[in-house]
């Protein structure tokens, strides 16, 4: 299981990487295996103004809907439309292909208040321990 | 013995409310404010029920659901479509497992294990379906049907597929509900779907092989009560809680009520779907 020390994460395991103002984000490694076969994938519209841990979307796995949450709060600039046609991306390809959105950030100090990846990990080790 | 859950009956509803107050005992369940419940319901008439991401003007033949007086609802939930008649219906709200992996496959393990002691206790020789590797088939080759195919730790007896469930996962709560029928419906189901007729006639007679209900199977017939009371202990067994009798609270029915009137009884919702349908692909009006 990957955990790129270049990226944060939160503890709904959407994983987040700066680029300037601007804030990519996915869900993990983890997540994809937790989430299986991923067959909907549901962005918010261009100009969507979101808060930090706010819902921006949904994805869905075989029986299940489950939200999105934002790592930071701003305003999504991109979407990655490609994936509602080929939401298996997201399994395929979780940090690389299968990213979600582009939010421009409205308070730049959020995103150093994520996880890094050494702390995500623990987090999983220790989800995992609980089975 | 953990806390209590709260068992309701809310009888027979339409279906925005059914969905509006599964959504709303979500929602008040997520800001700390419900115990975990078991919910049990029916519907005011026959409905069919269609996955969050489904494509109701594209999957469903809306005239004829109107002609046969079956109303068309979409759930907050995933899954593919059901059609409720005949039937008891579940909800479970509940926080993410305390004591295992709060999995989308474990809280079906667990919940399943309380809908197969239910139905185990009327003599229905129920199993849980394995889990295993499989690729999920392209949503445009599969039947639209829930019922048609059978998911990890759903619950199949004599081979059939006899409880239909599907899942909402917020941050903190699940919501599992599903569909039990006494009886099933085969060719009115898969006349509600939009389909050719020759791919019609093979869903139907393949779903006499795959699809079946409680009272299909049941070795003496059983009650609308009987089979709400197993509910209600299998999963008091399964949980090891109390389920007790608490009303719906105001707050509850206030959402729910809200969500009703500007979600699930309107066709921006159930109609033109998800923001997905509605930027890619303008389709047909029926």
């Amino acid at each position: 299981m990957e955990f790129p020390v270049n990226l944060r994460y939160t503890k709904e395991h959407e994983w987040a990487r700066q680029e300037g103002n601007r804030v990519v984000v996915g869900i993990t490694d983890y997540a994809q295996k937790e989430l299986g076969d991923v067959v909907f994938v549901e962005l918010p519209d261009l100009g969507t103004t979101i808060e930090a841990m706010g819902t921006f979307g949904v994805v869905e796995s075989v029986k299940a809907v489950s939200d999105l949450y934002a790592p930071v709060s701003g305003t999504i600039v991109e979407a990655n439309t490609i994936l509602e046609d080929q939401p298996e991306l997201v399994n395929a390809s979780p940090y690389g292909q299968g990213w979600m959105v582009v939010i421009e950030a409205a308070n730049p100090e959020e995103f150093q208040q994520l996880l890094t990846a050494a702390e995500y990990q623990a987090y999983v080790v220790q989800e995992k321990s609980s089975r | 013995m953990q806390q209590p859950w709260r068992f309701v009956n809310t009888g027979n509803g339409t279906a925005a409310f059914n969905m509006a107050l599964d959504e709303a005992l979500l929602l008040v369940h997520e800001a700390g404010a419900a115990l975990p419940t078991l919910r049990v319901y029916g519907w005011c008439q026959p409905t069919l029920s269609l996955g969050y991401a489904q494509n109701t003007r594209q999957e469903v033949d809306l005239a004829a659901c109107q002609a046969q007086g079956i109303a068309v609802v979409r759930r907050p939930t995933g899954g593919r479509a059901v059609l409720h008649d005949q039937e008891v219906t579940y909800s479970v709200v509940m926080p993410l497992l305390a004591d295992g992996p709060s999995t989308i496959t474990e809280h079906y393990r667990r919940i399943g294990m309380a809908l197969a002691t239910a139905l185990q206790s009327l003599g229905i020789p129920v199993c849980l379906a394995r889990p295993q590797v499989r690729t999920a088939p392209a949503r445009t080759l599969a039947s639209p049907a829930c019922f048609a195919a059978l998911s990890r730790y759903e619950l199949s007896a004599a081979g059939k597929k006899i409880v239909g469930s599907a899942q909402k996962r917020a941050q903190r709560t699940v919501l599992q509900h599903g569909s039990i029928p006494f009886w099933m419906d085969r060719q009115g189901l898969f006349q509600c779907l939009r389909m050719p007729a020759e791919r019609r006639q093979v869903l139907v007679q393949e779903a006499y092989t795959t699809m079946g209900a409680v009272n299909e199977i049941a070795p003496t017939p059983v009650t609308l009560p009987a089979l709400q009371d197993a509910l209600r202990q299998g999963f008091s067994t399964t949980f090891g809680v109390e389920l007790v009798e608490v009303p719906i609270a105001p707050e509850e029915w206030r959402l729910a009520q809200h969500l009703q009137a500007t979600k699930y009884s309107t066709d921006t919702w159930n109609l033109d779907g998800t923001v997905v349908w509605r930027q890619r692909q303008p389709v047909e009006k029926v």
